[in-house]
């Protein structure tokens, strides 16, 4: 290889990596600040920004979700968004001390791991507030309002749709033995939660139904999450509640491979897991961008809830179940119905639901 | 030897280190280069963003600070990369040892609850070391008894150390709380910030040493850089460490067991590493959770390729890295230029470091044509 | 009119100008012989004429018209062949089918293997080339291998037939042969160009004689109009001997003792099957044979990077049998390995690392584990000194010397351990007559100093000079003692080929008491 063969290739190769990254950052020229319509917000002084976890945007799960309750608050309240990616555990504390630094409150953090620096940060930034998504503060500082969510209430409802699916026959994979399934992540108290809620809202539509439910002990074995579903499948189950993170993502596969229907949870999988559209009947979903963006109404209007744990369910819109999608035209009207009278009357207070099983 | 001849030689010898610092620096500024061409074409201000990406590493002393930290666990797994690399092992699992080190530290430091710091820290800088080695020493094992090559083994033993990690800190190590995590360090186990140790009046009058987040552990880094440079320059177990890695067959030849320099290599190896993880857990979380580690055992690899192996050269090698990260954060902040950006340009960097070797391995080829040539 | 002229040909490689305005001629039916050490730029010329590579300078003229040759092929097509130093045969392939590659008669892709077959049986015929056509090149010695290439460019249509090295992997009977052959195809009109460095070749064969030195051409001769001496003198540029001349032997008490000693190669095969011989202070015994006959494998053994699956080898009554390299070293064993690139030296370390190998765990160079650079310098600088080797400095790296200074470190470090035994393997090996010259030199000054030597080589040449003794080793057996003195090179090569058949024949053992094949004579 002479000098001109490897001035050539280094061109070349130049070349290539050109086309191969700037499509994909071509795509990203939309993070940070400005209104993307001509519609002019009303003007507000408050600056809010988010740190993302090690996931970043794009992630379509909590943080893209904290991000456009971010940009909502921005087109509707005015007020001045800022989002800083974490690549790095490390690079939390920073990136929250940057942004209180920079004048920025509220500010909030997504995910349990953050906890600690919210915690910490909180206390060096006294006049600076902070919203952590799904964080649990023990105490909860002044300044800093937990965002969590009443998993069970979403949960519900959709043991509520399961509940009655399973004894109905709108899709050739449902069977008549009236058995639905649970797969958790850990069997710890927030998990549970998902259980319990699940539990109470088939049993109240179907009072037979046998749910059976099975723990990965973790909540990233995919491997795990198709065993437990093929056992789940085994045992007749034709409707599957995975509340487990990526385990969730084997038991979609067993669902497909044995033919069972699975409701997906925190975001509405049916946008998220590939391929998933002829088993994923609904979701159950978190509403983080509800939660932060109520949060920034809340700072706006001068009654931020400092010290605090704000739980959101279904009154608050924190929680509630995805469309339907590929299932839209097959689920019979009375589940759509018995959905939304399970709704009112949570919201209403005429049912409580347990989140201990 | 005439003085002419004496000349040469040195004149060659700067020749060759002159060739050998300028081809990292230059994989370093290509990549710099390319990262701002793909800035301009995304829309962003490439010199607004390094100027950024600069004030945000070392600007400020606390920026300095950030990039120290996040130098901090590079630097020892570059080491740990580094001499396993001087030995011809490619220990890609250093990210499994830096978790077993992370745990040992995180598990004893609770358990010595109560000792005081003079005996608690090096008791658990130690005990990561033994783990990170142990975590080795079966992959090591493997390789010298029945040839099973390290990069399958050790990688093998990551994902069995993480799993084992997630399954301690989610069951039996488990503090109270929702969360999967084990309780918080002692004050004596914890690696103290350096600005901790000056009085206020010092720290006013040197401003330059409120370093923030820096915490000691960059000395444990530096003084390891330092010794692995020594044993490998100095000692017997350096020599025989780098005659097995540039010809096992000569160095057999010279009494060298080859097969317990391996063992020894990739036990040093994960030891460092296993370093990595106890200041980790020591010096930032002061607690061990499932996910400590941003991956600092791969991206050694490339620190230690960026440093040609060099223990010394590791160190500004991690800081290039290191301050890559810390920088990032006021990248977004006051250039709005995404953090994967930055990502690009540390891929950018690994590329031509690899590149280069590519390129070198071939001129090499060639020049052993071109001799073998002359009859 | 000259069949081929150069004509101040000049080819430059980074940071060496290999030839330098070289000018030679072959007329029809001659054979000049290309002389010069490694590295003197012999190769790189015939390349530039094969069409490997591409001149700076100068000009080539065949039939007396200046050509550019582009390619081998090209080459070909002008009725040049060359017959490398590593064949490029197909090796499951047949002779035939070797021969025709690339040249395939028949059509539209169909190979017509009976024409085929036919013209090579009458061109192996017309130059008294015998080689089966349809025997497959694998099962074929070094030596027909030779043949098929020879054959291959003579298919070709080739009238100039270079023979680069040819002789370099052949046995004595082979080489006789070979030189037979080429002299009948010179008779039927072909020209010859003759790469070597081994002077009685060129005196036996060349009609003429070019000796190159440096990238240029020093001198032309005749055989007639010189000697051995006289050639080597114009090759290096100095008085060399050849044939060191060497005192009797003064033989001390036994050093090495091998006893029945059986040893497995790579392949779990046994290689070498039941050798005894010993060895005494103050004599060098040598082990001829052809490669591959087992003497890897029993070098290995004594050195310790090899376990004998059975025997026992003791030095000075210690057992050694199963002791590993470092004990070896420890027990006095130095060890010149026959490959000085695999096992002789680390090419990436300096000349100073290189030749404290195998010391570097002991006083002075080392203490406790601690490396003493100041000693290492010092040790370096006094080998460097002793042994002659040309470099600036110390710190050179081992890959920047010549072959013969880095032959020249391993000596200096095997030697200067001051061992009680040496095993010298194929010391030589592609070294060239001035460095081959000192070699033999340490190793005559090894055995002066009362020490024993095991010398292991494929140069009877060498053996010849510089042995005491001499075993024939054939397929993992010694067939054959000798006392330097009733050894000749055409009895060696007739036992190294089997000529002795494979078992050990006592009674064909010359009766001389003083050498017994085993056990020590005190």
């Amino acid at each position: 290889m002479n000098s001109k063969t490897i001035r050539v290739l280094s061109v070349l190769l130049a070349l290539v990596l050109l086309v191969a990254f700037v499509p994909g950052c071509a795509k990203k020229t939309d993070t940070g600040t400005g209104t993307s319509d001509g519609t002019t917000p009303p003007k507000s002084t408050v600056k809010a920004a988010m740190v993302t976890d090690v996931g970043g945007l794009g992630d379509k799960s909590f943080n893209d979700g904290a991000y456009s309750g971010l940009q909502r608050a921005e087109k509707e309240l005015g007020v001045e968004i800022k989002v800083l990616e974490s690549k790095e555990i490390t690079d939390y504390e920073s990136n929250i001390d940057q942004l209180a630094t920079a004048g920025f409150s509220p500010i909030f953090a997504v995910g349990f791991l953050m906890t600690d620096t919210v915690s910490k940060m909180a206390t060096a930034f006294p006049d600076t507030q902070f919203g952590g998504v799904d964080e649990f503060f023990d105490p909860v500082p002044a300044n800093v309002v937990g965002l969590n969510f009443k998993e069970e209430e979403g949960s519900y409802l959709a043991g509520v749709v399961a509940g009655l699916a399973t004894k109905d026959s709108f899709d050739s994979k449902l069977n008549s033995d009236n058995v639905i399934g649970f797969v958790g992540g850990m069997d710890i108290p927030l998990i549970q939660k998902f259980e319990a809620g699940f539990i109470a809202g088939a049993k109240s539509v179907n009072p037979d139904v046998k749910v059976i439910s099975l723990y990965a002990g973790n909540f990233t074995d995919q491997a795990k999450g198709k065993e437990l579903g093929y056992s789940l499948i085994e045992q007749k189950a034709d409707v599957i509640y995975a509340a487990a993170g990526q385990v969730g993502l084997g038991t979609v596969e067993a669902c497909k491979d044995k033919g069972a229907l699975f409701i997906g949870v925190d975001v509405d999988q049916y946008e998220t897991v590939a391929n998933s559209g002829d088993v994923m009947l609904t979701s159950m979903i978190k509403r983080v961008d509800n939660a932060v963006f109520e949060t920034i109404k809340a700072v706006v209007d001068g009654s931020f809830p400092g010290g605090t744990i704000k739980v959101f369910g279904l009154a608050e819109e924190g929680v509630g179940l995805a469309p339907y999608h590929d299932f839209e035209s097959k689920v019979p009207q009375a589940i759509k119905d018995a959905v939304e009278k399970a709704r009112t009357d949570i919201i209403a207070g005429t049912i409580t639901v347990p989140t201990a099983p | 030897m005439s003085a002419a001849a004496e000349d040469r030689s040195t004149n060659r010898d700067w020749a060759a280190i002159a060739q050998k610092v300028g081809t990292p620096f230059a994989s370093v500024l290509l990549a710099i280069l390319i990262g701002s061409l793909i800035m301009w074409v995304s829309g962003y201000d490439p010199i607004a963003a390094y100027a950024a990406l600069f004030q945000g590493s070392f600007g400020t002393p606390k920026a300095f600070g950030d990039t120290l930290l996040k130098s901090t666990p590079l630097i020892l797994a570059g080491l740990g990369l580094a001499y396993g690399f001087r030995a011809n092992l490619f220990n890609i699992g250093a990210e499994g040892q830096l978790f077993m080190g992370g745990l040992a530290a995180g598990w004893l430091g609770l358990v010595l609850a109560g000792q005081p710091w003079y005996v608690a820290l090096p008791l658990l800088l130690l005990a990561a070391m033994l783990a990170g080695a142990a975590w080795a020493f079966i992959p090591a094992i493997l390789k010298a008894r029945i040839g099973a090559h390290e990069v399958i083994t050790t990688m093998m033993f990551t994902y069995i150390a993480r799993y084992f990690v997630s399954y301690l800190v989610i069951g039996p190590l488990k503090s109270p709380g929702q969360i999967p995590q084990t309780g918080l360090l002692p004050p004596e186990s914890q690696l103290p910030r350096i600005q901790s140790l000056f009085s206020d009046a010092t720290l006013q009058a040197m401003p330059f040493l409120k370093m923030g987040r820096a915490h000691m552990g960059i000395l444990v880094a530096i003084v390891a850089a330092v010794i692995v440079w020594w044993v490998l320059k100095y000692t017997t177990l350096g020599y025989e460490n780098r005659a097995v890695g540039y010809n096992p067959w000569a160095a057999e030849t010279g009494g060298i067991s080859v097969q317990w320099t391996t063992v020894k290599a990739l036990c040093i190896s994960g030891s460092l590493a296993g370093l990595a993880g106890a200041v980790e857990v020591m010096g930032v979380h002061h607690r061990l959770f499932d996910q400590f580690s941003s991956g600092f055992g791969f991206t050694g690899i490339a620190v230690a390729l960026l440093a040609k192996n060099h223990p010394i050269a590791v160190i500004p090698a991690a800081l290039l890295f290191g301050a890559l990260s810390a920088g990032a954060g006021t990248m977004q902040l006051m250039a709005d230029v995404p953090q994967k950006i930055i990502l690009i340009v540390q891929a950018l960097v690994i590329f031509f470091v690899a590149a280069e070797g590519i390129v070198t391995y071939f001129v090499k080829q060639r020049q052993k044509e071109a001799t073998s040539n002359v009859g | 009119m000259p069949l081929l002229e150069l004509r101040e040909i000049t080819k430059v490689f980074p940071g060496v100008l290999a030839n330098d305005r070289v000018s030679m001629r072959l007329e029809r039916g001659e054979i000049v012989a290309l002389l010069g050490e490694n590295g003197a730029g012999k190769s790189t010329l015939m390349n530039v004429v094969y069409g490997l590579l591409t001149a700076d300078g100068g000009e080539v003229l065949v039939d007396d018209a200046p050509v550019k040759i582009k390619s081998p092929r090209h080459a070909i097509d002008l009725g040049i062949g060359m017959v490398h130093q590593h064949f490029m045969l197909v090796e499951p392939l047949t002779v035939t089918e070797n021969i025709v590659l690339g040249r395939e008669p028949g059509r539209l892709g169909v190979i017509d293997f009976a024409t085929a077959r036919e013209r090579v049986r009458e061109i192996s015929e017309r130059y008294g080339l015998r080689v089966d056509p349809d025997a497959k090149i694998i099962d074929l010695s070094v030596g027909m291998q030779q043949r098929v290439e020879i054959l291959k460019a003579l298919y070709q249509g080739a009238r100039v037939l270079i023979l680069d090295e040819p002789t370099a992997v052949l046995t004595p009977q082979e080489v006789t042969e070979l030189f037979t052959v080429v002299r009948s195809l010179v008779d039927e009109g072909l020209s010859a160009v003759f790469i070597t460095h081994k002077l009685e070749e060129v005196v036996a064969i060349a009609d003429r004689i070019l000796v190159m030195r440096d990238g240029k051409v020093v001198g032309e001769t005749t055989p007639a109009a010189t000697d051995e001496i006289g050639l080597a003198r114009m090759m290096v540029g100095r008085d060399v001997v050849l044939r060191i001349e060497k005192g009797a032997s003064k033989r001390g008490a036994t050093v090495l003792e091998v006893e029945d000693i059986h040893v497995d190669d790579d392949r779990g095969l046994e290689a070498v099957k039941g050798i005894s011989f010993s060895v005494s202070g103050g004599e060098i015994l040598a082990i001829a044979g052809v490669d591959g006959n087992g003497q890897r494998e029993l070098v290995e053994s004594i050195v310790g990077l090899r376990r004998p699956k059975g025997g026992r080898i003791e030095l000075k009554g210690n057992d050694i049998t199963h002791a590993n390299a470092r004990a070896s070293i420890e027990a006095g064993v130095s060890h010149i390995p026959e490959d000085r690139h695999r096992r002789g030296l680390v090419l990436e370390f300096d000349i100073a690392e290189n030749i404290i190998l195998g010391d570097h765990r002991t006083p002075p160079v080392a203490r406790n584990g601690i490396m003493h650079p100041k000693a290492i310098t010092e040790v370096a600088r006094k080998r460097i000194a002793d042994y002659d080797i040309r470099t600036p400095s110390e710190r050179v790296d081992a890959e920047n010397l010549s072959g013969g200074n880095q032959q020249k470190v391993v000596v200096a470090r095997e030697i200067g351990r001051n061992p009680e035994l040496l095993v010298a393997a194929q010391p030589t090996r592609g070294l060239d007559v001035g460095a081959i010259e000192f070699v033999h030199r340490q190793i005559i000054r090894e055995r002066d100093a009362g020490k024993a030597v095991l010398l292991v080589s494929l140069e009877l040449e060498e053996v010849l000079s510089l042995a005491d003794r001499i075993l024939v080793i054939y397929e993992g057996r010694i067939v054959k003692e000798f006392a330097v003195a009733d050894a000749d090179a055409e009895t060696l090569g007739y036992y190294m080929t089997g000529g002795g058949g494979s078992k050990i024949d006592k009674d064909a053992i010359p009766g001389t008491p003083e050498t017994p094949a085993t056990g020590g004579d005190e």
